[in-house]
């Protein structure tokens, strides 16, 4: 059956069956040829049900109850279907370290969403992505070695990082910048004409550098 | 095929990995804690996180079959939980259902975004997994179980985790990730025969281990 959609071949077994009963030939059917045709629907069912049999359509379950009972072939395929199911239970879950690693680290960007000003989704999406670290250095040979473990710290460091440059960025420290020049004797004037002597000299000491 | 358009009751709720009693008594504690979330109570949140990290990150790491971007989701969504606290109301299975639910939401995001959705329902299957179970031979069964599923193409893998692991009903499945009943049905078997090959020297194994004992 590998290859056919089981529900096309499912689909196409129904439609046989109803030509027949259209044409009134069900008693010419073999009991070999119904058996195959159970057994390639029940092998449909079990690759898309797998062989818990409260996971089956009611329908199915009791379509199928008494041909289970008596083919051996029919239970063999039951039989095989339960060990793949029992094979998929095997998955691990992720390890309980990273998962403690985790934890630090949803608590420490929830405490950063909780004294953050409350500004819409993103703001709160933008401290999520803060906290977290690039994919790479989640590897667990990279946690053991920087000691990672410290992971709130450092998402507090990055968190001040981003507001100081919003802070700049937004101009609310011009005035007090404004100030200080003042007091230094400098007028704003004067602040610009020595910026641009700033940069002439900039300009030349790369010229000599280059030189 | 009539079979199909049945609905399939859903996998009865067993006890979590953690001993963590299902129905009754959950959704109990599940709205106590989150009324005390509500008030600001860090501990509690960090009981609910102890709570639902596990199933939450396993259900992510299933879908997506990648570690890092399952933390990146189950910190997403426990974030949520910590934003959405007071329109939350919890329901009779607890808050596990809603979790389920943005978890499987985020992943199947992650998935679109990454254009890693492109798989076809007519993805023809991988017959010769030799190179890779050469390749896996060291590793124990539950590794080489892990690394099929992270094998299996991200559609096959998702409706599998949603039925197979969540117990979700076909028709829940198909209603998380956007597709019919019939494409749910085609992917479960599609992921099933995949990891038959994939997996075929421990499934024979097994089985061969059942018929001795």
């Amino acid at each position: 059956m590998s290859g056919v959609s089981c529900w096309r071949v499912m689909k196409r077994n129904d439609a046989v069956a109803i030509e027949r009963i259209a044409r009134n030939e069900t008693k010419k059917m073999t009991t070999h040829e119904r058996q195959s045709e159970e057994i390639e629907a029940l092998v449909c069912l079990l690759e898309v049900y797998g062989a818990d049999r409260t996971r089956w359509p009611a329908r199915e379950r009791l379509r199928f109850a008494s041909f289970i009972a008596e083919e051996p072939e029919a239970q063999r395929l039951v039989a095989e279907a339960a060990g793949l199911d029992r094979l998929l239970d095997l998955a691990p879950p992720a390890s309980k370290e990273r998962e403690q690693v985790l934890a630090k680290r949803i608590m420490a960007a929830a405490r950063v969403q909780q004294h953050a000003p409350h500004r819409a989704g993103q703001a709160s999406s933008t401290i999520s992505n803060i906290v977290k670290l690039p994919a790479w250095a989640r590897r667990p040979q990279m946690v053991g070695a920087f000691g990672l473990n410290e992971w709130p710290a450092a998402g507090l460091l990055a968190a001040s990082l981003v507001i100081g440059v919003m802070l700049g960025s937004a101009g609310t420290l011009d005035s007090t910048m404004q100030e200080v020049a003042e007091v230094a004797g400098l007028s704003p004037s004067d602040t610009a004409d020595s910026q641009l002597t700033l940069g002439e000299d900039t300009v030349s000491w790369a010229g000599e550098e280059l030189l | 095929m009539a079979m199909l358009r049945h609905t399939v009751a859903a996998k009865r709720i067993v006890p979590g990995p953690r001993g963590a009693p299902a129905g009754g008594s959950q959704d109990s504690e599940d709205a106590a804690l989150l009324a005390a979330v509500a008030e600001g109570d860090e501990v509690a949140f960090r009981s609910l996180v102890d709570r639902h990290l596990p199933g939450v990150l396993n259900l992510a790491r299933r879908m997506l079959g990648d570690d890092a971007e399952a933390e990146d989701v189950a910190q997403d969504a426990l974030l949520k939980l910590w934003r959405s606290h007071d329109a939350l109301e919890v329901g009779p299975y607890g808050l596990k259902p809603w979790l389920r639910r943005v978890v499987s939401n985020l992943c199947i995001d992650k998935v679109r975004a990454g254009r890693r959705l492109t798989v076809t329902d007519d993805v023809p299957e991988r017959t010769e997994p030799a190179d890779q179970l050469a390749h896996l031979e060291a590793q124990d069964a539950s590794d080489r179980v892990d690394a099929a599923l992270k094998d299996l193409p991200h559609r096959q893998r998702m409706a599998l985790t949603l039925f197979h692991y969540e117990g979700l009903s076909q028709i829940e499945v198909g209603r998380i990730m956007g597709v019919s009943d019939e494409a749910v049905e085609s992917l479960l078997a599609r992921a099933r025969r995949n990891l038959k090959a994939a997996l075929r020297d421990e499934w024979r194994e097994l089985l061969a281990r059942d018929e001795t004992q």
